[in-house]
């Protein structure tokens, strides 16, 4: 028996609509640990080469981790992964609510969808019992509709993950909702699904997870919540959950605003965290597991319409807020919602509409092609592009394409100032005066993403004009921050509470069994890296350091306000930045891992299927 | 001497002495909450929100004898 985990993989061929069900493999479980590394491993192994990412060979792959669903703080994360329609490479992203439990409450810890359906379909899967059925009345509908919908027709104790109009129409960052407000945002994971018809998967379980030491895992989870609850600052911290940094990140200088033109918005007070909780916000939140409901449930009226969404997150607020220009944070959340029920990330959404606003500034948009006029601090502007995208109507087809490729139509001046790493957008840190952020962004395995090293705190503690020691500290929080995507939890009992890391080093044998250290987690965290890095030279023609640069607006154009007013990071210290994070990562110069560095993980198999393009 | 003590919610903990959530300090006069920062070798920058005594206060106010100082660490978006 495998403790910690539910125990079998499902295997969902949607082109023969047909379902197996196999046991999880040991060693998948000992040398990857779960989500995230799954994933990794998943499709390293099974997807074909070459794979069309919206075509029937491209895999979705849902996976849960080993501590998620147990008696643990923040233990209700789970990973969507597959070859990303908006980057050509490998993609995933995680999202709390009660699925990742829910899953293994039934028996299963990874579902592989492989295939297109003709016609839209479903998942549903209520312990052993697991069927392809028919969604065709459910397309069409937006991600909460569905969701609600779906609650009626099957029962309130389904966990649901939903896409929507979006992803149906293959925009490529649409993502996968889940309990009304929760996503998988980047990359593209909705897409995908949209691209083989999967409206929504549904899941019900009714068993335990067994344990290797139940008492000694219960008696551990409760030192963890109590720690939890007795931290002194959490109250304090709770009440505006991440909109709380919105101040934070306007007075270091790295707040987007107006296409990442500028690191500052002058109107942040309307937005933050505290206009949040003064006039919207209903109650808090939680995924499953949490003793800091990060999440809040709000009601707002703004001049476009009512609506209760979850939300603004801080990504929602700097993306859609202050880099389109909005001063008002009812208008933020009523597209927030919109957007939300479209299943548009709002990260890339808001990154997308910004650039579109820019590039009509500029002329390089014409009112003719876009149907009408521009502005930053327009919502209704927003919410025109928004729906125009989701339905790629006229602008809105282009768009949706993201804005790699909708800058590569439009020219030179658009490609300066997409904001972009590897073709996925920006997410909430203008890094022009944070060198270790923006080093994060470059080298982030899915493109231009905060999560896997949000190394902000680090450039403002030691410098934020210094490049030296940055890479060090970026490749370290590139091993701690992703683990907690293979483990199945929420790393942000780690970062807003400061949990000694040794927490997880110790319930994770009380849980699994396997007297693994800290050291051990660690070293799968970077198997995984190294991975994701050769599945990138595996799938992307030409990949190497080319690849890892962002917008050349980052090394030619100061921050023309703010904190950070004259700011920018020459082009030579990026290459600065590059060459020690190569050096230190055992990469060669050009940014490929090298066969001994892939060795001395034993990665022999990628080393041996990349042997004509990685150095020795 | 006056004495206060400190205490650091969340991740940032590891850039303060000994990577410890909670500190004593003795001061020999009032000093703001910057100074107090600074004296504990961390970038008054860093922290995002204050607390003095549980109400909410700024870098700028003065922390005097045996008073309690809560600093609030950013925290990433979700």
């Amino acid at each position: 028996m495998l403790y910690g985990y539910g125990g079998h993989v499902l295997r969902v061929d949607l082109s023969s609509r047909s379902v197996t069900k196999e046991p999880l493999s040991e060693s998948l479980a000992r040398g990857w640990l779960g989500g995230r590394g799954f994933v990794s491993r998943t499709l390293w192994e099974e997807l074909p080469p070459g794979t069309d990412p919206l075509g029937p060979g491209n895999l979705v792959i849902m996976a849960s981790g080993p501590l998620a669903g147990c008696f643990l703080p923040g233990s209700g994360k789970i990973h969507f992964g597959t070859k990303s329609p908006a980057t050509g490479g490998y993609g995933d992203s995680n999202m709390g609510g009660h699925l990742a439990a829910e899953l293994k409450h039934a028996g299963y810890d990874m579902v592989i969808f492989r295939g297109q359906a003709s016609s839209p379909v479903m998942l549903v899967i209520d312990d052993d019992r697991v069927e392809i059925r028919d969604a065709s009345r459910y397309w069409g509908m937006g991600c909460l509709k569905t969701e609600e919908a779906l609650k009626n027709d099957l029962g309130e104790d389904f966990q649901i993950a939903t896409i929507g109009p979006a992803a149906e129409k293959l925009v490529r960052y649409a993502c996968i909702s889940h309990d009304f407000g929760r996503q998988a945002g980047r990359t593209g994971v909705g897409t995908v699904l949209g691209s083989k018809k999967v409206k929504a998967v549904a899941v019900r379980g009714s068993r335990a997870i067994p344990l290797a030491r139940p008492r000694q895992a219960w008696e551990k989870g409760k030192e963890m919540f109590q720690a939890c609850f007795s931290n002194p600052g959490l109250a304090q911290w709770t009440p505006q959950g991440t909109a709380g940094v919105t101040d934070w990140v306007n007075e270091v200088g790295a707040f987007p605003t107006r296409n990442f033109s500028s690191s500052y918005f002058e109107a942040y007070r309307q937005i933050n965290g505290q206009a949040l909780l003064d006039r919207l916000v209903r109650t808090h939140k939680g995924c499953h597991g949490c003793p800091t409901p990060c999440g809040k449930y709000s009601f707002t009226r703004s001049r476009m319409g009512e609506a209760w969404v979850e939300g603004p997150e801080y990504e929602t607020i700097a993306l859609v807020g202050g880099n389109c220009g909005l001063d008002s944070i009812e208008d933020i959340a009523y597209l927030n919602h919109v957007l939300d029920d479209l299943g548009i990330d709002t990260i890339s959404g808001g990154a997308v509409i910004g650039f579109a606003i820019e590039c009509y500034q500029k002329g390089i948009l014409s009112r003719e092609a876009v149907g009408r006029e521009l502005s930053f601090g327009d919502p209704e502007a927003v919410l025109y592009l928004a729906q125009k995208i989701a339905a790629r109507d006229g602008i809105g087809d282009l768009l949706a394409d993201g804005v790699k490729r909708a800058a590569g139509e439009l020219g030179p001046e658009a490609e300066r100032i997409a904001p972009h790493v590897k073709g996925l957008e920006l997410s909430g840190y203008e890094s022009r005066y944070a060198p270790a952020m923006m080093l994060a962004y470059m080298t982030c395995d899915i493109g231009a993403h905060h999560n896997r090293a949000w190394a902000i705190t680090y450039d403002v503690q030691v410098g934020q004009d210094k490049v030296e020691g940055k890479a060090q500290r970026v490749i370290q929080l590139q091993h701690i921050r992703p683990l907690f995507d293979a483990l199945g939890l929420c790393r942000l009992q780690w970062v807003e509470i400061g949990f000694d890391l040794k927490h997880y080093a110790e319930v994770f044998p009380l849980v699994t069994g396997w007297d693994y250290s800290w050291d051990d987690l660690l070293r799968i965290s970077e198997k995984i890296w190294n991975q994701n890095r050769c599945f990138n030279v595996r799938e992307i023609p030409g990949f190497g350091r080319s690849w890892d640069y962002p917008p050349s607006r980052v090394w030619e154009e100061p921050v023309p306000t703010g904190p950070a007013q004259g700011k920018f990071i020459p082009r030579q210290r990026l290459d600065d930045l590059l060459d020690d994070y190569y050096r230190l990562r055992g990469w060669s110069p050009d940014g490929l891992p090298t066969r001994r560095k892939l060795h001395e993980l034993g990665l022999d198999d990628v080393a041996n299927t990349l042997a004509d393009k990685l150095p020795e | 001497m006056m004495v206060v003590r400190i205490l650091v919610h969340g991740h940032v903990a590891e850039f303060f002495p000994g990577g410890q959530h909670e500190h004593r300090l003795s001061l020999s006069e009032p000093m703001s909450v910057t100074r107090v920062i600074e004296s504990l070798g961390v970038n008054p920058k860093l922290i995002m929100k204050v607390f003095l005594n549980g109400k909410p206060a700024s870098k700028e106010d003065l922390v005097h004898d045996s008073d309690e100082l809560l600093l609030i660490a950013p925290a990433s978006g979700g």
